[in-house]
């Protein structure tokens, strides 16, 4: 039962322990991922910045440089001169060397870069770095720029798209970026042309996190370029669609700074627009991001929690096991309090509530029942004090020789052998017997002595029909109890239960050694007790004002000297006989010193 | 014959104990009776006494204050008689030193075991035997094997000493002497003779036949009947009406 307890107030005291640590485990978890959501956000911005820096250095300087160049009148007139003239000149000579030695640095320094074409309007020839020449653009390879340049919004500086070429026909087609500059001093185009494969390795290094990645959009909202081979996937779905719409309505900015649920994985959206190049950056940042950085964040929050936990769960154990100490304790005083048995008046000396309350409570249980025995005792010692008083109101001298100066008398009239004699003796002994110390001790051997000499004087009384009979365990015979310990049962016989001009008085005296008790009963074959009468008997021999002196002196005797369990029972049938019995045990709770020194003090 | 000296205030008591008691049968003479201690004192000085019996509560000069004075002679044995509640009474006359102390209302059978151990103690100073006299036994035993005989439901050793005067251990020991038989197992077989009787009356009952041949344990009589007759007493009338029925 204790264990259930147990069980029960440690799992409780370890909530009460871990409901705060868990709390401030949710706070911090929460406060750290918002913050690193913000980082992500931080981050991005951030990215795309440095990205949009990298596009700037990467190609618009380059555009920047060739329009720089061609604001020189001196290279914009020889790159006429060439595109009008098949035959070259000696100064376009130079310049066309040298826009050729602009274009191999280029090709060299930058890996990336495809090809350069510069173009003049309405010429139908153009400058290309593929090979260094002045090719035409009806037999040129690659026609599809000239398209594209021809239905440039004419208020557009810059614009890109990305399409495929074709260098030979057996060769396999190369996918490219086309920058389309429009130069600043002359009517006339500079279209840088970008590997999309490699321009996109090199995007990818610029970001800071592998997880995020990159999307350009032109601004007639298609894809350019990705920084991610896997961002494919979303090139044709309504993700894409929706940033398309977004920049043909000029709306972008609604769609930036968000997270979106894309193919069951989120990623954080953010948009840039790069006016150099007339591009729009789509960041997208994914989730995991944020997982890999709280990962090991939640690794060491969950190993300190199962540590904690640890020690909590030992901390509740220890602290329910040594509050059980004391409910165990308690318990325990609780129970030898029930049964009777001699309490420490104080407890322990410690400081704790406990302690405290213990102490408290045992002193007030100690003095309820001091008080209670020691006015029961009061109560036995006013009897017993009573008693006394009455039988020195009369002399036993007188008594003593009035018997004596009786029996001479009757020996003297009617001899030795009289039965007024014979009953005069009994007398004698009864009455020595009444009149002695009533708390001291007689072996049982004694009482019984002295409860023959009753029953004759009895018998003589009923004119010889009284047959009592004795069924005694010899092995109780030197048994210590209180003197008139059954008398008062046979006088209650002789008294209540017998009928009038009852023939035979049948009375049994049974007293049966039960190892550790004695059993005493009187059984008669009188009139009986009807059951509201045995109800009522009890409430007179159990009550504390009684002033009957036999039965319930004897209850009040048996249950002070031996305990409340050890009172008087009664059963009867009316008509049939009354049986009156009572247990003693043989170990005497009270030494019959410490009964007298009570009533003598 | 030792001479006796009785001493008591009450004329009553005091004749009581010198007239009906047989002191003759256990050696003694009543030399004198006194109601106060004074004269008896006198007397003593007087006359030879061997032994005074003094009540203790007296005006006058009260029983201890005369055993005392008593004492003087160490040779004079007193008892005391007292009543019960003179416990501490009694506590100092054994400090006087005096032979012995009996209680008010005198049991014949302590009186006689009293005074027969004083009157051995003064027959060895003296050096006297008693001439016992073989009469004087057989008035004795035919006196208790009456008594047996008609009061066996109540009849006990101490008794029976009671009624010839002389104490139980004396009895006990010459009865067995001159019988043959204990005085116990003579009261068992008379009781049991009486009992078998009893058990021809089928309208007696069993236990009431135990009370009156002064059993109050039913099972105790059935186990001296069963070790007397050999059956029970169950037995015993089963086989007197079987026999009855055959007949």
């Amino acid at each position: 039962m204790l264990r259930k307890y147990f069980v029960k107030r440690a799992r409780w005291n370890f909530l009460i322990m871990i409901v705060p640590t868990l709390l401030i485990f949710i706070f911090i978890g929460l406060f750290f991922v918002h913050s690193q959501r913000e980082d992500i956000k931080k981050d991005s911005v951030r990215s795309l910045q440095s990205f949009e820096d990298s596009l700037e250095a990467s190609i618009f300087n380059m555009g920047y440089q060739l329009d720089a160049l061609m604001s020189n009148t001196s290279f914009s007139l020889a790159l006429r001169n060439l595109v009008d003239n098949p035959e070259m000149r000696q100064n376009d000579q130079i310049a066309f060397r040298m826009l050729k030695y602009f274009f191999h640095s280029y090709e060299t320094s930058y890996s990336y870069i495809h090809s350069i074409y510069l173009y003049l309007d309405d010429r139908d020839r153009f400058l290309t770095s593929d090979p260094g020449q002045i090719a035409n653009i009806a037999t040129y390879y690659d026609q599809e720029w000239y398209g594209t340049y021809q239905s440039m919004d004419p208020g557009e500086r810059v614009y890109t798209n990305q399409r495929w070429v074709q260098r030979y026909t057996y060769g396999e087609p190369t996918e490219i970026i086309s920058i389309f500059y429009r130069m600043t001093y002359m009517d006339g185009v500079i279209v840088i042309n970008v590997d999309k494969g490699e321009y996109g390795k090199l995007l990818r290094s610029v970001l800071l996190s592998r997880h995020q990645k990159v999307m350009l959009f032109n601004s007639k909202g298609d894809v350019v370029c990705l920084t991610d081979p896997e961002l494919e996937q979303f090139e044709s779905d309504a993700f894409a669609d929706s940033i398309r719409d977004g920049i043909l309505t000029g709306m972008e900015e609604a769609l930036k700074e968000r997270w979106v649920n894309l193919q069951g994985e989120h990623y954080y959206v953010n948009i840039l627009y790069s006016g150099y190049l007339n591009l729009y950056e789509v960041s997208m940042t994914s989730g995991e991001q944020l997982l890999d950085n709280v990962r090991f964040f939640l690794l060491m929050a969950c190993l300190i929690l199962l540590a904690e936990m640890g020690i909590m769960f030992f901390l509740a154990y220890t602290y329910t096991k040594r509050t059980f100490s004391y409910i165990e304790e308690c318990v325990d005083i609780f129970s030898a309090a029930e049964r009777g048995e001699a309490l420490d008046s104080h407890f322990r000396d410690s400081n704790d509530e406990y302690a405290l309350i213990l102490n408290n409570v045992i002193r007030l249980y100690l003095s309820n029942s001091r008080i209670q025995m020691d006015l029961m005792e009061k109560q036995h010692e006013n009897e017993m004090t009573e008693m006394r008083a009455l039988q020195l109101q009369i002399n036993p001298h007188f008594i003593f020789n009035t018997m004596q100066t009786l029996d001479f008398e009757a020996i003297k009239q009617l001899g030795i052998h009289s039965e007024l004699h014979e009953m005069i003796q009994q007398l004698a002994l009864v009455v020595k017997y009444a009149l002695s110390e009533p708390m001291e001790t007689v072996t049982l051997r004694m009482e019984l002595e002295y409860l023959r000499a009753y029953l004759q004087i009895q018998n003589v009384r009923f004119n010889n029909n009284v047959i009592t009979y004795f069924d005694v365990d010899d092995s109780v015979l030197d048994q210590k109890v209180f003197r008139l310990l059954l008398q008062p049962v046979l006088e209650n016989c002789f008294e209540h239960g017998i009928e009038p001009g009852q023939e035979k008085i049948l009375t049994k005296i049974k007293i049966f050694d039960r190892g550790d008790t004695i059993y005493f009963a009187v059984v008669d074959n009188g009139v009986g007790i009807s059951k509201e009468d045995i109800q009522k008997l009890y409430e007179r021999i159990n009550s504390h004002t009684a002033r009957n002196i036999g039965l319930t002196n004897l209850n009040r005797r048996l249950i002070l000297h031996y305990g409340p369990e050890y009172g008087l029972r009664i059963r009867s049938k009316l008509g049939l006989g009354t049986e009156i019995s009572f247990v003693i045990p043989k170990v005497d709770p009270k030494t019959v010193t410490e009964i007298k020194n009570d009533t003598k003090n | 014959m030792y001479q006796l000296v009785i001493v008591d205030d009450e004329p009553k008591i005091l004749d009581g104990i010198a007239e009906l008691f047989p002191w003759e049968n256990i050696g003694f003479q009543v030399a004198g009776k006194f109601t106060n201690a004074r004269s008896a004192l006198e007397f003593i000085r007087k006359n030879q006494v061997q032994v005074v019996l003094t009540d203790i509560k007296m005006p006058g000069m009260d029983g201890l204050e005369f055993a005392r004075e008593l004492k003087k002679d160490p040779n004079l044995m007193v008892v005391i008689l007292s009543s019960y509640s003179d416990y501490e009474y009694m506590r100092t006359a054994l400090k006087i030193d005096i032979q012995d102390y009996l209680l008010k209302p005198i049991n014949y059978g302590e009186l006689s075991s009293c005074f027969e151990k004083i009157r051995s103690q003064l027959d060895e100073r003296y050096a006297v035997a008693m001439p016992d006299s073989e009469p004087y036994y057989d008035k004795i035993i035919h006196m208790v094997d009456t008594y047996i005989d008609q009061e066996f439901q109540k009849a006990s050793l101490a008794l029976a000493a009671e009624q010839v005067g002389i104490s139980a251990g004396y009895l006990s020991k010459i009865y067995k002497e001159k019988k043959g038989i204990g005085f116990q197992e003579q009261l068992t077989a008379t009781r049991m003779n009486k009992a078998a009787r009893m058990l021809e009356d089928p309208a007696v009952k069993s236990y009431e036949i135990a009370f009156y041949v002064g059993y109050d344990n039913p099972k105790n009589f059935t186990r001296a009947f069963k070790s007397h007759f050999g059956v029970s007493p169950r037995e015993y009338r089963n086989g007197m009406r079987g026999n009855s029925e055959s007949c």
